[in-house]
This record gives structure tokens, sequence and C-alpha cells, in this order.
């Protein structure tokens, strides 16, 4: 090594040229490895192996666990846009669109995008954290030996749960949603019931309902997949076991709201 | 009697470090091969490439059954699973065993199983409210379940009490007696040496220092032997913890 190439590796300039270069090889193995587990968990589902009862206790842990926070959430985002545009629509004579705009909002985006939030946070965090322990404590290595693939065992039902069940738990957060701007343009813009329901009704489309029910399933298949691939992929202890969750979480929120991005692109451009 | 285990020439690096370097060793049917040295000198790595969870880089393994059974150091029992289910786990799910038992076969079994390892009535507890050695013996009862003809044990008795470990030491022995199964028992304890192994060889920094009997290994004036068994820091051995 030359004495310019030694200097050059005290600078700043390398270290963080050097910190850059390993994020954005991790980042793209990260992927890599969720791309691979995606293929095997495709050819499991291809060939109809899916165990059965993992799949409908994982269902309950997104539709039941998640629920009543998730729900909540909704609420109170259809309670905020309701504060903030319910009053002014109605000042300026158009209390006529104000369901119509909660309506789309909380049906096209916000029902969703807030409701997958609430998921990651309480089952997508737990997901990747039982699935790091079990691989850092052996219990995946114990699977492996007993001849028991893992992918098909954890991986496959857990995301076969997240795609099918985020699609009801988003349908009663939307009417949740919906429901909660309508209390509060109520109280606050005095709307009328018959006008808000109309208005809801006239605004949203059978292709609002759907693309949100699409959104939801591919958004909950996304929170599963990335949780779980990035759990199974632990090494170490307790604190890897962190880390991975925390890996989780952020790619979950990431490569939702690209898929969210993309669906939006497609259908509403 | 045949070779059940049979490991030749074989080569494993992890990065630039290489971890096995050129081992050879057999097992053969009902006999039971101790593999010690200090950690990290690659005897956990030999039982992984049996176990198909690590693949070598070179040299050819052959195994007579692939049927394994692994006891893996810290139990790795399945935490969210009660006992019977984590015994009865592979009868369960695994393609050749599913649906090929009725529930009160998979009962029976179990129990049959627990009774083996000497433990009765414990079915539907969780290994959260099971002591260290319990839990080793429930991992027993898993691990024979599916009758394996080769059985690999990774530190058996670490972190147990005396006692608990002459428990488990007497169980590996009953085991192999009761299965006729090769197996291979990772440890740094004498005592588990000496009462479960008939072969016992010494590994250090992926090579085979020192291999015989049990009995040999207290006497043997080979130099890395001599170090381990009266665990001298003085020798041609440097620890980890040493190092």
């Amino acid at each position: 090594m030359t004495q310019v190439q030694a200097i050059f590796k005290q600078t700043w300039t390398y270290k963080l040229l050097k910190r850059f270069n390993s994020e954005f090889i991790d980042w793209f193995d990260t992927l890599g490895h969720v791309g691979k587990v995606f293929l095997q968990s495709i050819k499991y589902i291809l060939k109809k192996d899916i165990n059965i009862k993992e799949f409908f206790e994982q269902s309950a842990r997104f539709g039941i666990e998640a629920l009543p926070m998730t729900l909540v959430m909704v609420a109170i985002t259809g309670m905020i846009i309701s504060l903030q545009i319910a009053s002014e629509m109605a000042k300026q004579g158009a209390e006529n669109y104000v369901g119509a705009l909660i309506g789309l909002a909380i049906v096209r985006e916000l029902g969703p995008i807030m409701g997958c939030f609430s998921v990651i946070a309480f089952v997508g965090s737990s997901m990747a954290a039982e699935i790091g322990t079990m691989k850092v404590t052996e219990q995946i290595d114990a699977m492996k030996v007993l001849k028991i693939d893992p992918i098909e065992y954890l991986i496959v039902p857990r995301f076969l749960a997240g795609a099918f069940t985020m699609p009801f738990v988003i349908i009663l957060a939307n009417i949740v949603g919906i429901f909660g701007g309508f209390i509060t343009a109520k109280t606050t813009a005095e709307i009328n019931t018959l006008v808000f329901i109309d208005s809801v009704w006239m605004g949203l489309s059978i292709k609002d309902v759907w693309v949100s029910v699409l959104k939801a399933f591919i958004f909950g298949g996304l929170i599963s997949l990335m949780c779980t691939a990035i759990g199974y992929r632990t090494e170490g202890g307790a604190i890897d076991v962190g880390k991975a969750t925390t890996k989780a979480v952020v790619w979950s929120f990431v490569s939702m709201v690209i898929a969210d991005y993309i669906l939006s692109l497609m259908f509403f451009e | 009697m045949k070779n059940l285990i049979e490991f030749t020439n074989v080569v494993k690096k992890f990065d630039d470090k290489v971890v096995l370097n050129d081992i050879s060793l057999w097992v053969k049917e009902g006999k039971t091969l101790a593999i010690v040295g200090f950690s990290g000198s690659g005897k956990s790595t030999v039982l992984k490439i049996i176990s198909g969870l690590l693949k070598q880089d070179s040299g050819n393994i052959f195994l007579g059954d692939d049927n394994i059974g692994m006891v893996f150091q810290y139990s790795a029992l399945f935490d969210s699973l009660n006992i019977f289910d984590n015994i009865a786990f592979a009868l369960k799910e695994r393609k050749d065993f599913k649906n090929k038992y009725s529930t009160k076969e998979l009962k029976e079994i179990v129990k049959e199983k627990l009774k083996t390892v000497g433990l009765e009535e414990i079915e539907d507890k969780y290994p959260s409210e099971l002591s260290g050695g319990m839990k080793k013996r429930v991992s027993f009862a898993r691990t024979i379940v599916t009758n394996p003809k080769i059985i690999l044990y990774d530190e058996p008795t670490a972190g147990l009490d005396p006692v608990s470990s002459t428990v488990i030491e007497d169980y590996i022995v009953c085991l192999k007696e009761e299965t006729k199964a090769a197996s291979i028992v990772v440890t740094h304890q004498m005592s588990t040496i000496q009462r479960t192994a008939d072969d016992v060889i010494m590994l250090y920094e992926g090579k085979i220092v020192w291999k015989g009997k049990p009995k040999e290994m207290l006497t043997t004036d080979n130099p890395y032997a001599y170090q381990f068994v009266n665990a001298k820091r003085e020798g041609p051995m440097l620890t980890t913890a040493g190092k």
C-alpha cells in the first residue's frame, strides 16, 4: 500500500464511501434474499403444499390481534381529514362534497396505507422478531434436521395469511374511517347525515373499492414476506434480532409505499 | 458392523478461514464417536455438515441412513409448541410421516418416547416451564421419534449441573443400546467422553491432532490430548479465551 493510499484510507470521504458501498451491497443482498424466499414460497403455493392450520392461526393474528388498533388508526385519520376540510367546505357551500372527498381519501389511499402501517407495527414486527429468535436459538436448524422446510412451514402460511386477511381488515377499516369522518363532519360542520351518505356513494366507484382491496392484498403479502424473510436471515444473538426486526419494519414501510405508488399510477393516473 | 457415517478428506472454509482441513472419520452402527477440542476448533461444523445444515467445500460424505437426529446444545425446542407437539412435530409435518398416525397413536408414541427419557405427564407443558435438564431430555425424545440410525449430539451436557449431566450421559448410552444408531457426541466434558464414547478424536484448528480410545486419552503423552485432559494453559493449543 502506498503512502497516499494509506492517507486516503484515513479520510472521512473514504469512510463515507466505504459505508455507502456496504449499505448498497446489503440493500441488493436483502432484495435478492427476499426475492428468493418469494419464489420458493410461490413454488410451495403452486404445489398446494400449504399448512392450513398454521394459515388460519396466522390469519387470526392479522385479523384479530391487530384489528382494534387498525380500526382506531383509520377512524382517527378519517376524523382528522374531516376536521380539516368539513368546516371549510361547508363555508364555501360545498357540503355536498365532504362525504365524497373523505370517502375517496380513505378508500383509495389512507385506509389501506394507515391500516397496513398499524399491521406492520403490530404483526409484522412480532413476526420478524419471532422468526429471528427461532433462527438464533437453532429452532430453524432443528426444523431443517427434522426434514421440514421452514419456508413451507413458517413463511408460506404467514405470507398467505397476510395477503388474504388484509382485504377484510381494510374493508372494515375503510368503513370505520368514513364513519369517523362522518361523526366529525356532523359535529363540527353540521353536515346532514343523508347528504353525507349520498355524497360518499356519489364519490366512490366500484373501481375505488376493488383497488383498495387489491392494495390490501398486495400490502398484506408484502408485509408478511418482508418480515418473515428478513427475520429468517437473522444471525447472531439478541441484538441481531432487534436489528433484523427494525430492518423488517423499515423494508415493509418502504416496499409498501413504492407498491402504493405503482398501483396508484396503474389505476388512477 | 457397517459404517453409517464416513467423512473423507472434508474441507470447509468460512471466507478465507479454514475450519475443517482434510478431515476423515467414520462411525460404525451402534458405536459412538466423541469429538473434542477447544471452542472454535471445528467440532460443531462436523455435525452441521453431517446433518445437512452446511455443505462441505470439498471431500466426500457417505451416510448409511438419511434419517438423522440431532440434539442441539440448547435443546432448540419450538417454544410456541407444547411438549406433545414438539415431540410429534416430525410425525405430523414431515412428508413421509404425515397422516400416517392417528391422534391416538401419536399420543401413545409421544408417551413412550417421553418414558424412554424418564419423563411423564408433561405433554401439555411448554418448554419455558421446564428445567434445562428436562428440556434436553425432551429434545432427546424429539430426536428419536423418527427412529434415526444416525444421532448427533452437540454439547449435550453444556450448562447442566453434574448430576443432570450424568443423567444425560446415561440416556446417550441407553439410546445407543436401544437404537443401535451411529452417534457423534461433540463435547468438552471428560465425564461425557469417558462414559459415552467408544472412540475419540481431538480437533485443533480444523485438523485431527489425536485419536484413540477414551481410556487412552487419560494416559497418552500426545501434547494436545495431555493439555486438554489436564486443562493446562501451557501447551501447543491456544484457546480462543487465551488468544
